[in-house]
């Protein structure tokens, strides 16, 4: 064999899916499947507003990719939350389920992670982690148990320099964790994809971190396929990341819950 | 004295008694003052003498981003018939964030360093409403009473974190402050930079 044909041939295409033509059909080993279980995040550095909406919204365009897909809320209580039906709430209009519970029970969960996790426990592939990072205490206690964080920013420069913070922060916590990045509103044309280029730059150069681009949020958009998102590339398995247990409870809990309290989540 | 009142100026008028106090420890004799619309931003801006001859001060009601840090600086620039010996810039300290002081002026020197003359003033008007100014940039000051027992011993032009002696010991919400170092800095002000050559 004469040294040329030794070596790898890789092209672009087995890099990442952005360069892969859309009619070819996907490579079934870098897809996920329902035994590897995912948390993520979708924030908005530096406008942590309503991140409920965003990780409903994707959650519900990756449920109609074929995965299925739930959010967690996690949060302080309010009047009025408990047990029960207080835990579900209205984001069934994006066709998720959703279920909230407190930082006391979020940290349980953290400490006994196997008491929930059963073998013959079904949970969801998907679960989307809605929580308040904009305070680093919580992040601290949430970045350790997430494998994907989507970054949803405006195509500034300064969105990005909040992004690059707070990922920066999130590195300390979790150094396995696969990061995505998507701009909101219409459609930035060739200065996001100049802007893409060179803050993946920025991260390759001083935190070793790759970057992985999911295209455009159209918030006003109301179908359930976006059109300016590739999202296949979150379904791709990273082989970098382990699995949390904390994380396979999650989905676990939100599919015990469910099953727990079947009316309120289908009312 | 000419004062132009466009839009809320509730913070601004809050803050504005500050700019004064400080800019009379600076020795600079107030003039002329103006409200200025940036890109929905108001900053304060005033026109004075001190020692050296006419200066400018510059006061952001928040702390200004990256982009308006350009267009002020476009601003100024675009001043015509004036030669300014001391330029201010006031920002509030306690809106730095997670940028934290030090990388803060590390973005505005790295926006500002082909003006030497300007100075930034970072007051602090959520935590300490008396008036304080916390002077960074000893580069053209001439301050005396608490002013210059901070600033003794340092030398002209050297950055000084004079922020602690002023904390009134409240945590700040954002408490825990994601620094950047000089090169990712220098990244973004030069990604800034190309991008604003690619939408002019």
């Amino acid at each position: 064999m004469r040294p040329l044909e030794r070596k790898l041939k890789r092209g672009l295409q087995d890099v990442s899916g952005i360069f892969r033509a859309k009619n070819s059909a996907p490579d079934p080993v870098l897809l996920s499947n329902e035994s590897d279980p995912k948390t993520v995040a979708v924030v908005n550095p530096g406008n942590f507003g309503d991140t409920l909406f965003l990780n409903s919204y994707l959650a519900s365009l990756t449920a109609a990719c074929g995965h299925s897909s739930a959010v967690i809320s996690i949060g302080q209580a309010k009047k009025g939350d408990g047990r029960g039906s207080h835990r579900f709430s209205n984001s069934r209009r994006l066709a998720v389920p959703h279920v909230s519970i407190l930082w006391d029970e979020f940290e349980m969960l953290c400490a006994k992670p196997l008491s929930l996790h059963r073998a013959d426990q079904p949970g969801y592939p998907m679960v989307f982690v809605n929580t308040e990072y904009a305070h680093s205490s919580k992040v601290s206690k949430i970045a350790p148990i997430l494998n994907k964080c989507i970054l949803a920013v405006s195509p500034t420069v300064d969105s990005l320099l909040e992004a690059y913070r707070f990922i920066k922060g999130l590195h300390v916590y979790n150094q396995n964790l696969q990061y995505y990045l998507l701009f909101e509103g219409t459609t930035a044309g060739e200065t996001g994809c100049i802007l893409f280029e060179r803050f993946a730059a920025i991260l390759s150069r001083h935190l070793g971190i790759n970057l992985v681009w999911l295209g455009h949020l159209n918030p006003l958009y109301s179908g359930s396929d976006d059109p300016e998102l590739e999202l296949e590339p979150l379904f791709h398995k990273d082989f970098s990341s382990t699995e949390s247990p904390s994380g396979i409870a999650l989905g676990q809990l939100i599919a015990s819950l469910l099953n727990e309290y079947p009316t309120a989540a289908a009312s | 004295m000419r004062t132009y009142k466009l839009g809320p100026q509730l913070k601004l008028e809050k803050a504005f008694p500050i700019l004064v106090q400080a800019s009379r420890d600076l020795g600079i004799h107030l003039e002329d003052q103006c409200t200025i619309p940036l890109d929905g931003i108001f900053f304060k801006a005033y026109q004075g003498s001190n020692a050296k001859g006419l200066c400018l001060g510059v006061m952001f009601e928040t702390f200004p981003s990256l982009e308006t840090l350009h267009e002020c600086r476009k601003a100024i620039t675009g001043i015509q018939g004036r030669e300014y010996q001391d330029i201010f810039l006031y920002m509030p300290q306690t809106e730095t964030g997670l940028v934290g002081v030090s990388h803060a002026i590390e973005l505005i020197q790295g926006v500002y360093s082909k003006m030497p003359k300007v100075t930034l003033v970072l007051y602090n008007f959520l935590e300490n409403e008396t008036g304080t100014a916390v002077m960074l940039d000893t580069r053209s000051v001439n301050a005396d009473g608490s002013l210059a027992k901070l600033l003794d011993g340092r030398e002209p032009g050297e950055v000084c974190d004079a922020s602690l002696p002023f904390s009134s010991g409240k945590p700040v919400p954002s408490a825990r402050p994601i620094r950047l170092t000089r090169e990712e800095l220098s990244d973004f002000i030069d990604m800034g930079l190309e991008l604003r050559g690619l939408l002019s």
